[in-house]
C-alpha cells in the first residue's frame, strides 16, 4: 500500500506543474499589452514601463515562467494591484467561506441524493425510479443563479426563514446564514450525484455477492448494509471527488448573488477591478484544491478498499 | 455496403452496425421525441420570432415598465418597458446559439484529439493525457470566466474560453472507445487491406465511437448554455441589453421582489431547454446501450 | 440435525417475454431425501434457471408455473419474509464462479457469521465459534485465524470452500450447487466435488447438483437428469444412464466425452441447440437427430416411463444404441438390445 501512495503522490507533481503553466499563461492571453491592460486608467508611458521591468515583460516566455515559477517556490505569488499587498493573504482570508460552503453543502447534497438514490436503485424501473429519474432529468437544466434568487425570494423574503445577505457573525449565526446558499448548491449538483450514485447501486445490487448472499438467507438489513451500501462507499466518493469542479463552479455564483466575501465572489470583483494577479492566485489555489481532494479520495480507496490496503 | 462489410460477409464474420447519426434520431423511445419535438419547437421560436411577436426586444418604453403578465403581454414587461415575452423569444436565438457553437467546436477538437491519443498510443497518448489531467484540475466555471476575465466579456471570447476547456471529455470518451475498437476485427480487417491510418480512423472506426460522444454533447449543451447565461448574469458574457436569458435575469434580480416575472420566465426558458436537451440525451444513451448489449 | 425432505418439482415452466418458448419447460423431478441428483445440459438448456426457481432466485420478468415442493412447503407460493427464512435455513446454495461471490469488504468469518445470526439468534462469539466450525468442516486449514481474512487472500478453490461454508453455516438439509467446479482447475475441483460428496453423506444431506460437465455429475450423483432446449429429456440413475442412454441427445453428449488415453478425436453432436424463445414444433432435439421421424416434428413429446425409474422425452427410445464410449465402472447386465444386435 505505500508503494500505491507515493505512486499516486508522484504522479501530482506533473499535473501541479501543468497547472501552474496554465495559471501562468493566463495573464499571456490579455490582448495588447499587458503593462496597459493592468494598469488601466492609471497607464502612464512611465509607470507602463516600470510594470513592464517589474513583471520581466520583454524576456522570453520561457523564462518569464521560471521567474514566476521561482516566485512562487518561495511563496512570493505576486502583487495585488488593487489592495496594494501581497495576493496570498488576502485570497487565504477568503478561504474559509468558501471551504465552508463547500462542506456544507456537499453535506446537504448527499442528503438529497442519498435517500432518493437508494430508492429508486431497489425500485428499479418502478413508477417511483421512473418519478425519480424524470425529476433529475427536470432538474439538470435549472441555473443556480436563478435558483438562488427564487429560493432568496421564497425562503428569504416571503417566508422569512434564512436571511439572504452576508455570513453572519461566525458560528451557529454563520451557520444560518450560509444555508440558503449551500441549498442552491446542493440542489443544482444532487441531480448528477444521484444519478451516479443510483448507476453504482444498481450495478452493486446486480453483482454476485449479492446473489449469494440472499441464497443464505441474509436478513435484508444486512444485505443493504454489509453488501449494498458499504460497497457504494468508494465509488460514492469518487463521485463527490469528479463533482468538486462543479460544486466550486456553483460557490462562485452563489458567493455572489447572497454577498459572501469567499474565493468566487473574490474572483469575480477582481475582474472588474483588472487584479489580474489575484485572478492568477485564485485560478490556482482552486485548482490545487480540486487537485488536493482527488488525491484524498483515490488514497482513500487505499485505506478502505481491503484489497488495495492488504497488498504491499 | 462498405468494402469492409463486403469483407466481413465474405468471411462470415458479422457485419459491424453503424451507429449513425440519424439512426439515433429515428430510433424509437416517447422520451427522445418529446425532447426532439420540444427543441424543433422552441428552435423553430426563435427563427421566427419576428412573426410570433409584434414587438420590438430592445425598444424602450418606460410607461409601461414593470407590468404583470396580461394579454397585452404574456409575460409581463421590465423595468424598461420591454415585453418580456419577446425578449425570451429573441433571447432563445443567444442561448440555442450558445449551446451549438460551445458544444460543435470542442466536440470535434476533442473528437480528432482522443482518436489521434488512442489509436497512435505510447508518448502521443501519454503527453495529451497529461494536458487533460491538467485541465480537468480546474473547475470548468473558473477556468472560462478566468479566460473571459484575460480576454475581455463578449459572445466570441466565451466561445473561445469554452472551446479551450471543453475538449477534454470529448477527447476522453472517444480515446476510450479508439482503444476498444482498435482490436475489433473490421478495423484489424481495413489495415490488412492497406488503408491508410487516417482513413481507417476517420471513416471506419470514428461511426462506430461516436455515439457516446454524441450523447454526452447532449449535456454539454445544457452545461454550455448555463455557462453562458452565467457569464450573460455576472457582465462577462453576452452584453446587454442583448435579451440573452442569463442578463435578462441579472436585468431583473433588483425587482424580482415586486415584479418576479422579469426573473422567472427567462430562467423557465433555460430549464425548459435543459429539460428537452435531457430527454434527448437520456433516450440517446439508452438507445446506445441497447446496440451495445445486443452486440 | 433435522432430516432431509423430499424436493419434488411437478410441471416447472418458466418463461420471460409473454407469447416467447418457454426456457425450462414441463419440468418435473424428484430429489429423495438424502439423495443426489445432477442434472446436466448444455448452456441455454435451462438448467441453471430451473435450480435458482427452487429458491425464486430468477432474474426479473420471469414468469413461473407448475409446483416447487420441499417437504410439505410449496415454495413457489412463499412470501418474501418466508423465502428469506428458508433459503440458507432450510435450503442452501452454491454458484459457479467463487472469485466474485464475496463480498469483497468482508472479513469470510464475518461474511459466515452473519448468515448464522439472520436465522438463529445467537450472541456474536458463539456465531464466530460455529463459523470457524463450518470452516474447518469444509477443509479450511487454521481456520480461526483465516477467519479474519478477506475473500482476495484465498485461492479459487479456497473460496469456492468458503462459499460452500456460507450454504452450509446455518445447516440446511438440501444443497442446490449451480456449477460448482467450473470455474476450477482440474485438481480443486475434484477436491470440491469429494466434499461435497462427504459432506452430504455425513449429515444425510440432499444434493442437486447442475453441471454442463457429466464427468462431474458422474462422480457425485446417483441420478441424472439430461436437459435440452428448456426441456428433461432423460431421467435415471446415472451409471444406467451413461451406460445405455435412451435419449439421442444423451447418446450424443455420453459420446463426447472426452476418454483420456484413447487418441481418438473429440466427438461433437453436429448442429447447434435452438435459439432460445425461437423453436420449432415438436421435439427440440429433431434438427440434428438420426432417429427422427415425421412423428418427431409435431406436438409436445411426454416424458415416457422407459423401464423402472428411467424417463425418456423420445418416440424412439428403444432404438437408441449405447454409445461408443467405454465407461470404466462395472457394467450391470447387457440389455435386450445389445442382445440383439449380437
Amino acid at each position: 500500500m505505500a508503494r500505491y501512495v507515493v505512486y499516486r503522490l508522484l504522479q501530482t507533481i506533473p499535473v501541479l506543474f501543468g497547472v501552474s503553466v496554465v495559471v501562468f499563461l493566463l495573464v499571456r492571453l490579455i490582448p495588447g499589452n499587458p503593462a496597459i491592460a493592468i494598469l488601466g486608467s492609471r497607464a502612464t508611458p512611465e509607470l507602463v514601463a516600470r510594470v513592464k521591468d517589474e513583471l520581466g515583460l520583454d524576456l522570453p516566455l520561457w523564462q518569464q515562467y521560471l521567474n514566476w515559477l521561482g516566485n512562487v517556490m518561495r511563496l512570493q505569488f505576486g502583487i495585488s494591484f488593487f489592495y496594494q499587498s501581497d495576493v496570498a493573504p488576502i485570497t487565504f482570508g477568503r478561504l474559509p467561506i468558501t471551504l465552508a460552503l463547500l462542506i456544507y453543502s456537499t453535506l446537504m447534497a448527499l442528503f438529497i441524493s442519498v435517500p432518493l438514490a437508494t430508492i429508486a436503485a431497489l425500485r428499479r424501473g418502478g413508477f417511483v425510479d421512473q418519478a425519480i429519474r424524470l425529476l433529475f432529468t427536470a432538474t439538470l437544466g435549472i441555473p443556480s443563479f436563478w435558483l438562488a434568487i427564487i429560493l432568496a425570494l421564497v425562503l428569504g423574503v416571503q417566508l422569512k426563514l434564512f436571511p439572504i445577505a452576508g455570513p453572519g457573525n461566525g458560528g451557529l449565526d454563520t451557520v444560518w446564514h450560509l444555508t440558503l446558499p449551500a441549498l442552491t448548491i446542493a440542489l443544482s449538483i444532487s441531480p448528477i450525484l444521484a444519478r451516479s450514485l443510483r448507476s453504482s447501486l444498481i450495478e452493486v445490487l446486480g453483482s454476485d455477492p449479492i446473489t449469494t448472499g440472499r441464497a443464505a438467507g441474509l436478513r435484508r438489513p444486512t444485505l443493504l448494509w454489509s453488501y449494498t451500501l458499504r460497497n457504494s462507499l468508494l465509488p460514492l466518493i469518487t463521485v463527490l471527488a469528479l463533482n468538486l469542479g462543479w460544486m466550486i463552479g456553483g460557490t462562485v455564483i452563489v458567493e455572489q448573488v447572497f454577498g459572501l466575501p469567499g474565493l468566487g465572489s473574490l474572483l469575480l470583483t477582481s475582474i472588474s477591478s483588472r487584479d489580474y494577479a489575484i485572478i492568477q492566485f485564485v485560478t490556482l489555489v482552486f485548482a490545487v484544491l480540486v487537485i488536493l481532494v482527488n488525491l484524498v479520495a483515490d488514497l482513500s480507496y487505499a485505506f478502505l478498499d481491503p484489497r488495495v490496503s492488504l497488498r504491499r | 455496403m462498405t468494402a469492409m462489410n463486403r469483407i466481413q460477409r465474405a468471411r462470415g464474420l458479422p457485419v459491424r452496425p453503424v451507429r449513425s447519426f440519424w439512426q439515433l434520431l429515428a430510433a424509437p423511445g416517447w422520451g427522445r421525441r418529446i425532447g426532439i419535438v420540444g427543441m424543433l419547437l422552441i428552435t423553430a421560436a426563435a427563427i421566427f420570432a419576428p412573426f410570433l411577436t409584434p414587438y420590438d426586444p430592445e425598444a424602450l418604453d418606460l410607461a409601461t415598465g414593470l407590468q404583470a403578465p396580461s394579454a397585452a403581454h404574456w409575460f409581463g414587461t421590465n423595468q424598461l418597458g420591454q415585453d418580456i415575452y419577446t425578449r425570451v423569444l429573441y433571447g432563445a436565438r443567444i442561448d440555442l446559439l450558445i449551446g451549438t457553437v460551445g458544444v460543435s467546436i470542442p466536440f470535434v477538437m476533442g473528437i480528432v484529439v482522443g482518436l489521434v491519443a488512442g489509436w497512435f498510443g505510447g508518448w502521443v497518448d501519454g503527453l495529451i493525457g497529461r494536458i487533460v489531467d491538467v485541465v480537468v484540475a480546474f473547475p470548468f466555471l473558473v477556468l472560462v470566466i478566468a479566460i473571459v476575465a484575460m480576454l475581455g466579456p463578449g459572445l466570441v471570447n466565451f466561445f473561445i474560453a469554452v472551446s479551450l476547456v471543453s475538449w477534454v471529455a470529448y477527447a476522453r470518451i472517444i480515446r476510450g472507445e479508439t482503444l476498444v475498437a482498435k482490436n475489433r476485427e473490421y478495423v484489424l480487417a481495413a489495415r490488412a487491406l492497406g488503408y491508410r491510418d487516417t482513413r481507417i480512423m476517420f471513416r471506419h472506426l470514428l461511426p462506430n465511437a461516436i455515439a457516446p460522444a454524441v450523447v454526452f454533447a447532449m449535456s454539454d449543451f445544457i452545461l454550455d448554455i448555463l455557462a453562458g447565461a452565467s457569464l450573460g448574469f455576472f457582465g462577462l458574457g453576452v452584453q446587454p441589453p442583448a435579451p440573452e436569458w442569463g442578463v435578462m435575469i441579472a436585468e431583473g434580480r433588483n425587482f424580482v421582489i415586486t415584479a418576479p416575472w422579469v426573473v422567472v420566465f427567462p430562467g423557465l426558458a433555460i430549464i425548459t431547454v435543459g429539460l428537452f436537451v435531457s430527454l434527448i440525451g437520456d433516450g440517446l444513451a439508452d438507445w446506445v446501450r441497447r446496440v451495445d448489449a445486443r452486440e | 440435525m433435522r432430516a432431509s425432505e423430499r424436493l419434488v418439482l411437478e410441471r416447472l415452466t418458466v418463461t420471460f417475454a409473454k407469447g416467447r418458448r418457454p426456457v425450462v419447460r414441463d419440468v418435473s423431478f424428484e430429489v429423495e431425501p438424502g439423495g443426489s441428483v445432477g442434472l446436466v445440459g448444455e448452456s441455454g438448456s435451462g438448467k441453471s434457471l430451473t435450480l435458482r426457481s427452487v429458491l425464486g432466485l430468477l432474474p426479473t420478468g420471469a414468469a413461473v408455473t407448475g409446483h416447487i415442493r420441499y417437504g410439505d412447503q410449496d415454495l413457489l407460493a412463499l412470501s418474501g419474509r418466508d423465502m428469506q427464512r428458508m433459503r440458507g435455513s432450510r435450503i442452501g446454495m452454491v454458484f459457479q464462479d467463487p472469485m466474485s461471490a464475496l463480498n469483497p469488504i468482508l472479513r469470510v468469518g464475518v461474511a459466515i457469521e452473519q448468515v448464522i445470526r439472520s436465522h438463529e439468534t445467537v450472541d456474536k462469539a458463539t456465531a464466530h465459534r460455529r463459523a470457524v466450525a463450518i470452516m474447518e468442516r469444509v477443509g479450511i486449514r487454521d481456520a480461526e485465524a483465516r477467519s479474519r481474512s478477506y475473500p482476495h487472500q484465498f485461492s479459487g478453490g479456497m473460496r469456492q470452500r468458503i462459499v460452500i461454508a456460507m450454504a452450509l453455516a446455518a445447516n440446511p438439509t438440501l444443497l442446490l450447487a449451480d456449477e460448482p467446479t467450473t470455474a476450477l482447475d482440474v485438481v480443486v475441483q475434484a477436491a470440491i466435488l469429494r466434499l461435497l460428496d462427504g459432506l452430504r453423506r455425513q449429515q444425510g444431506m440432499s444434493l442437486l447438483l447442475v453441471s454442463h460437465d457429466f464427468g462431474v455429475v458422474a462422480g457425485v450423483c446417483e441420478r441424472v437428469g439430461v436437459m435440452y432446449a428448456g426441456e428433461l429429456v432423460e431421467l435415471g440413475n446415472t451409471h444406467e444412464v451413461l451406460r445405455a442412454p435412451r435419449h439421442p441427445y444423451t447418446r450424443g453428449l455420453v459420446e463426447s466425452l472426452p476418454q483420456s488415453g484413447e487418441g481418438e478425436r473429440m466427438r461433437s453432436i453436429p448442429g447447434m441447440p435452438p435459439e432460445p424463445g425461437g423453436m420449432p414444433d415438436g421435439c427440440p432435439f429433431a434438427p440434428r437427430c438420426t432417429l427422427a421421424t415425421d412423428e418427431c416434428r409435431t406436438g409436445i413429446i411426454p416424458l415416457l416411463q422407459v423401464a423402472p425409474g428411467r424417463w425418456a422425452r423420445c418416440l424412439h427410445s428403444d432404438l437408441v444404441e449405447p454409445p461408443d464410449a467405454v465407461i470404466r465402472d462395472a457394467a450391470p447386465a447387457p440389455t435386450s438390445v445389445e442382445m440383439a444386435r449380437g
